[in-house]
């Protein structure tokens, strides 16, 4: 046995065995490899900060948590709080509430246009908001939570719009509170939906989904072109609109041209029928709401300390967005008969200024 | 190159098949009398035609066969080197009969073309005593009209599909139509890449040195090689461009729509780039509408291995001329300078070994004053097998979170030697290549700010060198380095 394996060992050294000179040019050569420079040189590197937005922190005392890392959340737009044109606020619905539940978390307030310090440019807490395209986004859709994460190096994780969501949800205080935030989700979202897509001017909506300036009396050529992609990636798929409202979807989806130009009658008169019911729901579903705000301040009251919960921040974005960007629409002629919910969502947002 | 002029070719195809029957000596025979007779026809013709260079000619008159198939005044342009009968001698003759073929063969209207000459039954009263009028017939044999290829490829988990439509000669004065489209994929259900063109081009005013092509186009592929993202183009170009033999322009108009979108990785491809604040804040659509001179000057003997000559290139490109978005930062705006410089020289009298030296360089200026970063689709990269050999796709200049992010300055050269590999035929396509590489790729605010140029932006390139085997294949050059 040994003799044959020594036989084998040997004619395959003869074989396979490289020449001395090749093998000496080949272990001479390359003299040495120098291993990538993986350490990001930022000097080399000019950034974009015009689109960033430092989020400050609280004063520590009166904040319940930390913040653990630096995290930047990745929004449409932003514009001026109608209260304080020095506060910037998310333009989209489920980004503003995103935003105050994660500042309320981490004890921090909404950026400001001008920091006391006078230099937009020089962040200093790694914690802000960044406006960004809806094609920063896997799956198109925004918010986007980008953190770095500290235990590997130069490793950062993303969380999409639905997993935020969903680690929101988890952190509702009862079943009572999540079934009403599932509620807030569905036909509260999908009446926003069709307020932008149906009652919404070209320009309001690339005011609140694109980083139209707001300043800006009219769009242009490009802005315009890509408006329709936008909403058909962004509006449409998220939260499952599309699983509820399947006609509306379809109209909308780039997909099914030839189908809505075909069908576009029988079509119509669906789409008509989806946005009544919601248009129904919705205001049943504020009018619960506003009930349930005459007796407190806040839905849900945190450890007693009057903070806004989850189900506080979400009915707050979108009331506000409602309020600022839907005047002359059903849903602000709904939102203008409840006081309470006007007054509410403006006392959560004052929370983080 | 390839082929010795002595060698025959019956010669050459007896080398290749040894095994071939031997010819009869009655055939052997046969072959070298008509190649006696050929031989004696040409050395006669050269006679005649070396006796009678200065005699004066007269065109009298031009038949045209195939001249349905073009334009009146396309045909008057490119025939017009034999419309143009003063002190034509036979020597101008053949040497604008030259120049009309080369015409029509910039034009990619024919496919070959034949010409016969006779001599006039009756002499002309402008034609000297000496003279002789002629009367000559050229026949256009044109290209096919229409064709079309369509295929696929399929691979190991990967294939594309392609289509490609040619309509020639449309309206007879040179027009032609492309519709080429290319998709791609390299997993069941995903598209890595896609293009579709659509060209429209003729020769610019009837001049066959001139050219016009309009392009519309949509590509879409799949960068991997930083943090994983698609680059979709779509657009117009509108071209001039010129065709002689050493020296040429081009000026383009390109207007493009452009969209970066990021995309999960891949699971063909186990990228380490995570995403870095640059490639998100570059997400989104943005607008180029740009202006870009050329010059190039071309006189090497073979693109892709040239063994003498001399090329020449400089492109600059100015963007920002239609602001189409009202956010200043989605429109492109500066000025991009590109160079580049090959020098291939014989080192020894029979082609056997040779060295190219090569330079190139380039520069952007950002002229936005909002916005302080390039478009990634703008900048420069370095590095790769194709461009600095030794450094990975791209490896080279600033990176964030260790993916390659470009930079707008950038400059790298290279010096090849070429020698014959021993024991090989003289016209082997295999030479043994020995290289050194250098370039540096860098992100400079103004070019003018930097006092000592040399110490803050030439020095300490990265520089590689080795050694391999290179083939020069007739459509591509194949190179084995360490």
């Amino acid at each position: 046995m040994a003799s044959i394996s020594s036989s084998s060992s040997s004619s395959s050294s003869s074989i396979w065995r490289v020449p001395e000179p090749i093998k000496a040019v080949f272990d001479t050569f390359p003299l040495k490899t120098y291993s990538a420079n993986k350490k990001s040189d930022l000097t080399l590197f000019p950034q974009n900060t015009t689109n960033k937005f430092e989020l400050i922190k609280k004063d520590q005392d009166q904040s319940q948590f930390s913040s653990q890392g630096n995290f930047q959340l990745g929004v449409y737009n932003v514009s001026k709080y109608v209260k304080d044109p020095n506060v910037l606020i998310p333009t989209d619905p489920i980004c503003l509430s995103t935003l105050l539940i994660i500042n309320l978390r981490n004890g921090l307030l909404l950026p400001k246009v001008k920091f006391p310090e006078g230099d937009n440019g020089n962040i200093k807490n790694n914690n802000f908001i960044t406006i960004l395209s809806y094609h920063a986004s896997y799956d198109g859709e925004l918010p986007l939570l980008i953190e770095d994460n500290s235990g590997k190096n130069l490793q950062k994780s993303i969380k999409s719009t639905s997993l935020i969501n969903d680690l929101n949800l988890t952190r509702c205080t009862d079943n009572k509170e999540f079934f009403k935030c599932q509620v807030v989700d569905s036909i509260l979202y999908d009446c926003w939906v069709i307020t932008v897509l149906y009652e919404l001017s070209d320009l309001q909506k690339l005011k609140i989904y694109t980083d139209l300036l707001n300043d800006k009396e009219n769009s242009m050529v490009l802005d315009t072109l890509t408006l329709n992609d936008l909403l058909a990636s962004t509006l449409i798929t998220r939260f499952s609109f599309n699983i509820r409202n399947e006609n509306l979807a379809s109209y909308w989806s780039n997909n099914n041209l030839i189908k809505n130009l075909v069908y576009r009658r029988s079509l119509l008169a669906k789409i008509e029928m989806e946005k009544n019911s919601i248009f129904r729901k919705t205001l049943e579903i504020l009018e619960i709401f506003e009930q349930e705000l005459a007796k407190s301040n806040f839905f849900l009251e945190e450890n007693n300390k009057e903070l806004p919960s989850i189900l506080d921040c979400k009915i707050a974005g979108l009331v506000y967005c409602i309020l600022q960007w839907c005047e002359g629409s059903k849903l602000y002629a709904m939102i203008n008969t409840l006081p309470n919910l006007k007054s509410h969502c403006y006392r959560c947002i004052d929370k983080c200024i | 190159m390839s082929l010795n002029e002595n060698d025959s070719v019956i010669e050459r195809i007896s080398e290749i098949r040894p095994s071939q029957e031997r010819k009869s000596e009655l055939e052997l025979l046969q072959e070298q009398k008509l190649e006696i007779v050929q031989s004696h026809t040409r050395n006669y013709l050269n006679s005649i035609l070396e006796q009678n260079a200065s005699k004066p000619m007269r065109i009298q008159s031009l038949n045209v066969v195939g001249a349905q198939n073009f334009r009146e005044s396309f045909l008057k342009r490119q025939l017009y080197p034999l419309l143009v009968n003063d002190k034509l001698t036979l020597e101008n003759l053949l040497e604008n009969i030259d120049a009309v073929k080369l015409n029509f063969l910039k034009t990619q209207t024919i496919s070959n073309l034949n010409f016969k000459i006779d001599s006039a039954y009756f002499k002309s009263r402008s034609t000297p005593a000496n003279g002789i009028d002629l009367l000559t017939t050229l026949q256009l044999i044109p290209v096919k009209n229409f064709t079309a290829k369509i295929g696929t490829n399929v691979g190991n988990g990967e294939g594309d599909a392609y289509l490609t439509v040619n309509y020639r000669n449309i309206f007879g004065a040179g027009e032609n139509l492309t519709f080429d489209t290319n998709v791609s994929s390299s997993s069941i259900g995903a598209k890595t890449r896609s293009t579709y063109l659509l060209n429209f081009n003729l020769p610019f005013n009837n001049n066959p040195n001139w050219r016009l092509d309009n392009i519309a186009y949509s590509t879409n592929r799949l960068i991997d090689w930083c943090v994983p993202h698609e680059q979709h183009i779509t657009g117009f170009t509108n071209r001039i461009s010129s065709q002689y033999e050493f020296f040429n322009h081009e000026f383009s108009v390109e207007n493009i729509l452009r969209t970066i979108k990021l995309t999960r990785p891949t699971t063909t491809y186990t990228n380490q780039f995570t995403v870095n604040d640059d490639i998100l804040s570059q997400c989104g659509e943005s607008f180029k509408s740009s202006f870009i001179y050329s010059l190039k000057f071309d006189s090497r003997d073979n693109p892709l291995l040239p063994s003498s000559g001399v090329l020449f290139k400089n492109s600059t490109e100015l963007a920002g001329l239609i602001p189409l978005s009202s956010n200043s930062e989605k429109n492109a705006k500066f000025i991009k300078n590109q160079f580049e410089f090959q020098l291939a020289q014989k080192l020894t009298s029979n082609n056997l070994n040779f060295f190219n030296f090569s330079l190139r360089g380039g520069y952007i200026h950002n002229l936005s004053s909002t916005n302080n970063t390039l478009n990634i689709m703008d900048r420069f990269y370095l590095g790769g097998p194709n461009d600095l050999r030794g450094f990975a796709l791209n490896g080279l200049g600033p990176k964030l979170s260790g993916s390659p992010i470009g930079g707008n300055f950038f400059y790298g050269g290279n010096l090849s030697l070429f020698n014959h590999v021993p024991k090989t035929s003289i016209d082997s396509n295999f030479k043994i290549h020995s290289f050194v590489n250098f370039g540096k790729l860098l992100n400079i605010k103004d070019l003018s700010d930097h006092d000592n140029f040399y110490e803050n932006i030439l020095k300490d390139p990265s520089v590689a060198t080795g050694f391999g085997i290179v083939y020069k294949h007739p459509v591509a050059r194949f190179e084995l380095n360490r």
